[in-house]
C-alpha cells in the first residue's frame, strides 16, 4: 500500500458563469498520506468544498491532476469514478445527508447495501459504528427524530461502515452548536486514532481546526499554508503503526460479499 | 427491495400529496370499470336480445342467402348439418327455422308479413318471442302433431300491431299467403290465432308472425329443407370460435356460417360505436391520469434533488436511482388499484342492485338496430374485466413515471447538493 492517499497536482478549477469566469482553485497541489486527520481551513468562497468535490470524483478539474490510492482519475471511465466512491471514499456533508425515509440503522447500512455486503455482516457493523459514533439505542430514529449533531453522528456513521480507505468531509460541523460540532470533530478524531481512518474535513470553524494534526489553509483558492500542529503525532505519516492493526481487528468479516442487487 | 422500502417510506412520508394523487387515480378507476360495467351489460343485453329475436349467436344457412335472402339459398340437408354439429362445445340449443315474406289477410284487411316456421317445442327455449313474458294473450303455438284435431288449421302467433290492424283476437281466424319456391301459383292456408305478443319492436310486432315449421314448409314446398339454423350458444363469449369449429365440421356442404356480428351486421356496429364512446373518455382519463402522475413524481423528483444528490454522491447509481423513483409510482399505482378497484366494484353493485333507467332519455321504447331493449341497465363485470383495466392504469402510471425517473438518473450530485 502506497503511503500517499490522495495526491492533488496543480489543479486549477474555474466556474464560468456567463461571461464571468470564477478561479475557484488557483494551481493547488497537496499530498495526504494514509492514516492522516487534516483539515482544510479558510473562509467562506476559498475554494474547500470545491477541492473535495474534486479529490472525491464528484467533479473534474479545469487543468491538473488528482490520484487517489494511485489512480489517476481523469483516466478513469464514470462507472469506475462511480465505484470509487461508492467502495473507497466516505462522505459526509454540510447538512441534510441523510435518506430522511430511513431509520438512523438504515441510513448508516445503505451504502453496504450498495456494496453487497451480506446482512449478517451490515448488521454487526452497522451496530459497532454507531456505537462508536455514540448512538447506541438509537437505532430505529428516523432522520427528524435526531438533533443535528446526531443526524452528523449518523453520516459519520454511514461514511466509515463501507470501510472506505479517505473520509471526505465538507463543513460538518457548520450547522451544529459549538459544543456539539466539538464533539462530533471528536468522535472522528477517535476513529482516526483508534481505526487509521484517513479524514479530509473542510472547516473555518476553530474548534474543528484545533483538533486537527494538520492543517491546510486556503485563501483564493491557494492553499497559502500547510502546518502539523498541537505536537500531536501525525498518525499518518508513520501507516505501521498499531492504529492499523487494531483497525484490522475492528473490522473484522470478509469484504467480499455477494453482489448487491438492489431489491 | 430497498427501491421499494425507499419508495413505500416516501409514499407515507408524502401522505398528503400521495393520498390526493392516488384517489385521482382511483377516482379516474372506478369510473372506468363503472362505464365498463355498464356499457358490457347494456351489451350484453342487446347481443342476448338480437341472438333471441333474431337469428341466434350463430347461423347457418344456404350458401348466398344473407345476400339474397329467396328460397334459392337453402339448408337441403338438416339432419346431416345437426348431426355434423352435434357435439360442439358451447352449444345450448340449435332451432330450425323457415323464413319467406307472405301475405295476410282476416276479411278486408290484409298486411304483410315475415313469416317464420318454427318448431314450437324448441323456440320457447331459445326466442324471447315465444317467451311468455312477452305474451300479451292466448298460448304459443302447437306442433302440428300435437293438434287435438287434423282438421283444424294450424296455430299462428301473431304481433300485438298486427293483431289491432288486422281486428282480431285469440281464436280467430286468419288467412295466409305465400309464394312457394320455384315461382308457382301463391299458396293460402288457414290459421288460428293462437297467441299475440308484445316486444316493444314496431318491426316485430306489426310484422312478424310465427307457424310451426312443417306447414310452412309444406306451403313453401321445399320438403324438409330449411331456410337457417339458428344457433345458440352457452355463452356469447365462444361466438367467433365456436362458429370457426362449425365452419370446420361443414366444411363441402354449400352453407355459409355466420357469428352474430355478421348476420346482424347493424347491431354489431351499434355496439362498435357505443365502445368507440367509451374509449374516448377512457382516453381523456388516461390522460388525466398520466397528467397527474407525471407532475406528481416530477414535483418529488425536483424535491427531492439535495436527496437524491447525497445518495448519488456517496454511491447510488443511476439505474437504482431509476428504480426508487419508479417504485414509488408502483406504490402509488397499486394503491390507487385498490382504491379504484374498490370504488369500481361498489358502483358496479350499485347499478346492478338498482339499475339505471334508461326510459328517462330514451322515450317509450328503446330500440337498437331494431332491437328492443329492456328499460333498465345493470352492470356486468367479470374478474377478467377488472384485472385487465386495472393493469393498464397501473401500467399507465408507470409509464407516466419513466420520464421523471429519467430526470433522476440525469441529476449531477454537485449541482443537485447546491440545490437546497
Ligand atoms: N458551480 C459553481 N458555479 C460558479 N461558481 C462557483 C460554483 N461553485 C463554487 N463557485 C465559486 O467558487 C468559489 C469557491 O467556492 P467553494 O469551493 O464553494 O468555496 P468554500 O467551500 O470554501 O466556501 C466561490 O467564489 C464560489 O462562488
Ligand atoms: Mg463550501
Amino acid at each position: 500500500m502506497s503511503d500517499v492517499i490522495v495526491h492533488v497536482k496543480n489543479v486549477q478549477k474555474t466556474y464560468k458563469q456567463g461571461s464571468i469566469e470564477v478561479h475557484a482553485l488557483r494551481g493547488v497541489t497537496l499530498e495526504l498520506a494514509r492514516g492522516e486527520f487534516a483539515v482544510l481551513a479558510g473562509s467562506s468562497g476559498s475554494g474547500k468544498t470545491t477541492l473535495l468535490n474534486l479529490v472525491g470524483a464528484l467533479d473534474v478539474p479545469t487543468t491538473g491532476e488528482i490520484d487517489v490510492e494511485g489512480r489517476m482519475l481523469s483516466s478513469m471511465t464514470g462507472k469506475d469514478l462511480a465505484e470509487l466512491r461508492l467502495r473507497r471514499l466516505g462522505f459526509v456533508f454540510q447538512a441534510y445527508n441523510l435518506i430522511p425515509v430511513l431509520s438512523a440503522y438504515e441510513n448508516a447500512e445503505y451504502v453496504m447495501l450498495l456494496q453487497g455486503e451480506p446482512a449478517e455482516k451490515r448488521r454487526e457493523k452497522v451496530m459497532k459504528v454507531l456505537e462508536s459514533v455514540g448512538l447506541k439505542g438509537m437505532e430505529n430514529r428516523r432522520p427528524t427524530e435526531l438533533s443535528g449533531g446526531q443526524q452528523q453522528r449518523v453520516a459519520v456513521a454511514r461514511a466509515i461502515a463501507s470501510e472506505p480507505a479517505l473520509v471526505l468531509a465538507d463543513e460538518p460541523t457548520a450547522n451544529l452548536d459549538s459544543k456539539t460540532g466539538s464533539d462530533l470533530v471528536a468522535t472522528m478524531r477517535k476513529l482516526n486514532e483508534e481505526h487509521g481512518i484517513t479524514f479530509l474535513i473542510s472547516s473555518h470553524d476553530p474548534k474543528v481546526i484545533r483538533h486537527a494534526a494538520r492543517v491546510i489553509r486556503l485563501e483564493d483558492g491557494a492553499i497559502v499554508s500547510d502546518e502539523r500542529q498541537n505536537g500531536k503525532p501525525a498518525v499518518g505519516y508513520n501507516p505501521v503503526d498499531a492504529a492499523t492493526e487494531d483497525s484490522e481487528a475492528w473490522r473484522g468479516g470478509n469484504a467480499d460479499g455477494e453482489d448487491y442487487d438492489g431489491d | 427491495m430497498l427501491a421499494l422500502r425507499i419508495a413505500w417510506r416516501s409514499f407515507l412520508r408524502h401522505r398528503r400529496r400521495s393520498l390526493i394523487t392516488a384517489s385521482a387515480v382511483s377516482f379516474g378507476l372506478g369510473l372506468m370499470l363503472a362505464s365498463v360495467g355498464i356499457a358490457e351489460d347494456s351489451h350484453y343485453r342487446m347481443i342476448d336480445m338480437g341472438v333471441k329475436l333474431g337469428s341466434g349467436h350463430i347461423v347457418v344457412q344456404g350458401k348466398g342467402y344473407q345476400r339474397d335472402q329467396t328460397l334459392d339459398y337453402l339448408v337441403t340437408k338438416p339432419d346431416e348439418v345437426q348431426k355434423r354439429i352435434v357435439g360442439v362445445p358451447g352449444i345450448r340449443q340449435i332451432a330450425p327455422r323457415v323464413r319467406a315474406s307472405g301475405l295476410i289477410r282476416s276479411g278486408d284487411t290484409s298486411s304483410a308479413v315475415l313469416v317464420s316456421g318454427v318448431d314450437p317445442t324448441i323456440e320457447p327455449l331459445v326466442s324471447s318471442i315465444a317467451d311468455p313474458k312477452k305474451r300479451k294473450k292466448g298460448d304459443y303455438i302447437r306442433p302440428l302433431a300435437e293438434m287435438p284435431n287434423r282438421n283444424w288449421p294450424a296455430d299462428i302467433y301473431i304481433g300485438s300491431e298486427l293483431a289491432n290492424t288486422l281486428h282480431v283476437g285469440v281464436g280467430d281466424k286468419v288467412v295466409l299467403t305465400v309464394s312457394p319456391k320455384g315461382g308457382g301459383r301463391p299458396e293460402s292456408a288457414a290459421f288460428m290465432v293462437r297467441g299475440i305478443f308484445r316486444t316493444g319492436s314496431d318491426e316485430l310486432d306489426a310484422m312478424y308472425v310465427e307457424i310451426p315449421i312443417d306447414e310452412a314448409q309444406r306451403l313453401l314446398k321445399i320438403g324438409t329443407s330449411l331456410t337457417q339454423l339458428a344457433i345458440i350458444l352457452e355463452d356469447n363469449v365462444t361466438t367467433l370460435q365456436t362458429t370457426a369449429e362449425i365452419k370446420r365440421r361443414l366444411a363441402g356442404m354449400t352453407l355459409e356460417t355466420l357469428p352474430w356480428q355478421e348476420s346482424m351486421k347493424e347491431l354489431y356496429d351499434t355496439i362498435v360505436i357505443d365502445d368507440g364512446g367509451n374509449y374516448v373518455m377512457f382516453a381523456i382519463i388516461f390522460a388525466i391520469v398520466a397528467i397527474g402522475i407525471f407532475n406528481t413524481m416530477l414535483m418529488s423528483v425536483i424535491e427531492r434533488t439535495r436527496e437524491f444528490g447525497v445518495m448519488m454522491a456517496i454511491g447510488t447509481n443511476k439505474f437504482l436511482m431509476f428504480r426508487i423513483v419508479l417504485a414509488e409510482a408502483f406504490v402509488l399505482a397499486l394503491f390507487a388499484a385498490a382504491i379504484g378497484v374498490t370504488l369500481g366494484l361498489g358502483l358496479h353493485y350499485w347499478v346492478s342492485s338498482v339499475g339505471i333507467d334508461i326510459a328517462k332519455w330514451a322515450g317509450e321504447d328503446y330500440q337498437v338496430a331494431g332491437v328492443v331493449f329492456d328499460m333498465k341497465i345493470y352492470s356486468r363485470l367479470t374478474a377478467y374485466i377488472v384485472a385487465k383495466w386495472s393493469v393498464v392504469v397501473g401500467g399507465l402510471v408507470l409509464v407516466s413515471a419513466i420520464y421523471p425517473a429519467y430526470r433522476a438518473t440525469r441529476l449531477q450530485p454537485v449541482e443537485a447538493m447546491r440545490h437546497v
